[in-house]
């Protein structure tokens, strides 16, 4: 194994332990909880890493925080790994052909990834099934948490420019 | 663009979308059952899960002692050393005092109920976008815990295990508009079911419903489960705060404020067995 795969190898291991992290972070109860309504960290990270690498490392992280966001969540097991799968793939492919890699359009794609995911979740979990007052589940929880999320995202954009320009680094030395 | 989707890239992505749609309809066939890919990654994140949660609970106990104490020098710097020590014992004693307590009370519990088989467990893991307050504990299949387990706290009922993991399981909360409770006003006898509502939720209550038109139920009325396949009966679900019309006015239903504190429980015990489990509900 040369030295450029073992970076290589390094920052994908890096960036799962991130995502791993943002994991415990965001389930730990209590944490950065307003009003009953928490931020999402793990869909920023992968739709930050489809955007920093494309859309195949993209598309494979976004499954794997997709995983994380399915482990023990309300809808079935491969709801949220299918929708962030697609949904990094299509980052990706956004960035490779027609958007400029920015915080801007970071934030943007992050809220309209947390919002596909959301309306998705509120058709099938909710207005499928008749419930009453399925409309407060959008108005005080679902769209809170996109503009929740979408606000603190450009800390992790940030924090994984960062370690994307210091293993850029390396493979240049 | 037409390249990518001619390359080998697309081709690995394609098959990792049909394992994810595999295991989804796995998933969906085996119930609360947690797949191979959830199990593991459980197993991995879960003990970190419980340190997090033990850190944080640290923390906001910090904080909250070095606020008070703040306020206290204001008013008094000379006494602000030493306020802090006996406020900290006091925590401490508060602390001690709560767990035995809650012990007492789960003792209680099994001297009434010598056939109820326990597992203490703690809340490792609220999910950022559950909106009925449901949460992981740290005990799992390796501790015995099996599907549709009822979930208690020294208050009373708190829901049901959904899903099960190596050493982790899921717990939806009596809130959860998915969550049917057979249950009875224990003052008037008549029954009805405790589920969800998303409006009610939001306050952490729930409602019995399907109670007769003609019912006496009425404020401060104790409600308790009626028994059967998942719930063991007389457990305490919680009290009436109001009574309400049904749809269509046919029947009323009663809007009950849980006994459990829902939103903010740190351990439970899960009833691992209890006499007549499996039996349809009453």
């Amino acid at each position: 194994m040369n030295s450029k795969t073992k970076i290589f190898l390094a920052k994908y291991t890096v960036y799962a332990a991130v995502l791993i992290v943002l994991y415990v972070l965001q389930t730990t109860p209590r944490f950065l909880t307003i009003l009953d309504v928490k931020p999402n960290f793990v869909i920023p990270a992968a739709v930050g890493i489809a955007m920093l690498e494309g859309e195949f490392i993209g598309g494979l992280y976004g499954a794997f925080a997709g995983v994380l966001c399915d482990l023990g969540g309300r809808m079935l097991f491969g709801f949220n790994s299918i929708i962030l799968l697609v949904s990094c793939v299509c980052v990706g492919l956004l960035v490779i052909y027609l958007l400029r890699p920015g915080v801007i359009n970071f934030v943007l794609l992050v809220a309209g990834t947390m919002l596909i995911r959301g309306l998705l979740e509120y058709l099938l979990s909710y207005v499928m099934w008749d419930y009453e007052n399925v409309w407060m589940v959008l108005a005080y929880m679902i769209l809170p948490a996109i503009l929740y999320t979408a606000a603190v995202s450009p800390l992790i954009y940030y924090l994984l420019r960062w370690l994307n320009g210091k293993f850029s680094e390396y493979l240049q030395v | 663009m037409g390249d990518f989707l001619k390359s080998a890239r697309f081709k690995i992505l394609f098959g990792v979308f049909i394992l994810l749609l595999f295991f989804m309809l796995r998933a969906a066939w085996t119930g609360g059952l947690s797949p191979l890919l959830s199990q593991g990654t459980g197993l991995l994140v879960t003990p970190l899960q419980k340190a997090s949660s033990s850190i944080s609970d640290a923390v906001s106990g910090y904080f909250q002692r070095y606020v008070r104490a703040d306020e206290l020098a204001a008013e008094n710097a000379a006494l602000q050393s030493e306020v802090n020590e006996l406020r900290s014992q006091l925590i401490d004693y508060e602390q001690y005092r709560q767990e035995n307590e809650n012990l007492r009370q789960y003792i209680g519990l099994k001297e009434e109920n010598p056939d109820f088989e326990l597992e203490p467990a703690s809340v490792v893991k609220r999910d950022s976008d559950d909106r009925f307050f449901s949460f992981m504990i740290d005990k799992g299949s390796i501790n015995g815990i099996t599907l549709y387990d009822t979930v208690i706290s020294p208050e009373g009922l708190v829901g049901a295990i959904t899903e099960v993991g190596p050493n982790f399981s899921k717990v939806t909360t009596i809130l959860d508009v998915r969550s049917k409770v057979g249950a009875y006003d224990n003052r008037t006898r008549d029954i009805g079911i405790v589920n969800g509502d998303i409006e009610l939720a939001a306050e952490g209550k729930c409602k019995l419903t399907y109670l007769p038109r003609e019912s006496g139920a009425a404020k401060d009325d104790l409600v308790v489960t009626s028994g059967g396949s998942i719930y063991p009966k007389n457990l305490v679900i919680g009290k009436v705060t109001e009574i309400r019309e049904g749809e269509g006015k046919i029947s009323l239903y009663a809007v009950v404020e849980p006994a459990a504190d829902i939103k903010n429980l740190t351990d439970v015990m899960v009833i691992k067995s209890y006499q007549g489990q499996g039996e349809p509900d009453e």
